[in-house]
Order: C-alpha cells, then structure tokens, then sequence
C-alpha cells in the first residue's frame, strides 16, 4: 500500500469522527450550561465523543501499521516523546495538586496536550532531518 | 551507528529519482532519502528487497563498518 493510499484512508475516518466529536462536544457543553438535559442523560451523551476518540485513534493506528518502516518509526518516535512530556508533566503537576493549592488542571486537556507535543516533535523532527512531513 | 551504503550510486546508476526508487520498494522518497543519507538502516527485509532490484547481494550495496 502506497503512503498516500494511507493516508486517504485514515482522512476518511479522522474527517467524520473529528466533526462528530467537535459537535458533541459542544452540543454537551451548552446543554449542561444550559441545563437543559438531566445530568444522567450528559453522563451517557459523552459516549458519542469517547466512540469518536475511539474511532480516531483506530484509524490512526491503522495508518501507523500501514506506514513503511521508516515513517512508521518517526511517527512513534514522536509519540513517544510526546507522551513523555505529558506523562512526566501530569505525574508532576497530579502530585503538585495533591500536596499543594495550585490550580487544578482538568484530565480532559492530557489528549489535546499528548497531541500538541507530539505536533510539535514531529514537526522539529521532520525539519532536522530536511524532510517535509505530517504527523496524524 | 549506521551503515554505509552505494544506494545514491546505484540509483544515480540507473537515474531513477528517489521518488521512483520508492515506489519500486513500497517505501516513501523520505524513507529511500533517510536510507542514503545513512540516517536510517533498513530492515533485512527491505535490504532483500533493494538486492533483488538491483540484482546485487546485501553486502554489494551496505557496507559493514565493524567486519574485520
């Protein structure tokens, strides 16, 4: 399979399932500022953005297997260092909240935090290395 | 510590781009581009593969730094 033959695969599901979790996300958002629904009804409409999130990081695991070896490698390089930063950050700021006052980050920003880190490696490894690239 | 190789000789050889090497091994220009410039070592598969095109054995192409 080419690179771009996987890629176009993994835009077809990364497209609908990112639409689909933006709109449920707010959606969700303004119906508890709102109070619109019961609270029990958020608590089973945030499965719409889990199945999403789900449905993403199959495809993107999907277009990693489907990447030759060298590719395949940068891209886990760079997720790996990416979770690095945020585990070691989580680790330091989770202990930081348990024994101090500072301001209590909500768990929700590790993914948006895991991918903004792994954007920027990827990005500063692909320009050291003289070679134009994108991470997933 | 990676390899030495002849790929850009050979390819130069035959005056196939990298685009158009990549494409004969199912690797992308950046993977045939990391592989010459000794910034990645392919796997043995791959390394069979770029033999049997160029119809040449492994040790033809890289070159084993640490052999005596």
């Amino acid at each position: 399979m080419t690179q771009k033959t996987a890629h176009r695969r993994y835009i077809k599901v990364f497209i609908p399932a990112m639409v689909i979790y933006m709109i449920s996300i707010f959606a969700i958002s303004w119906a508890n500022i709102q109070s619109y629904l019961p609270k029990y009804s958020l608590y089973f409409l945030t499965i719409i953005p889990v199945l999403s999130i789900f449905a993403w990081m199959w495809a993107q695991w999907r277009y990693v297997k489907e990447l030759d070896e060298y590719m395949r490698a940068r891209q886990v390089e760079a997720m790996m260092y990416g979770m690095m930063v945020v585990v070691a950050f989580a680790s330091g700021w989770g202990l930081m909240e348990l024994m101090t006052d500072v301001p209590r980050i909500p768990i929700f920003f590790a993914g948006p935090g895991f991918y903004l880190f792994y954007g920027i490696i990827f990005a500063v490894m692909s320009k050291r290395a003289g070679e134009k690239g994108a991470c997933l | 510590m990676s390899m030495k190789n002849r790929l850009k000789v050979l390819r130069a050889e035959r005056d196939w781009s990298q685009a158009v090497l990549g494409e004969k091994l199912d690797v992308s220009r950046q993977t045939v581009n990391a592989i010459e410039t000794g910034r990645y070592d392919p796997s043995l598969p791959l390394a069979f593969k770029l033999a049997r095109l160029f119809e040449l054995s492994i040790e033809e192409i890289f070159e084993d730094e640490q052999a005596g």
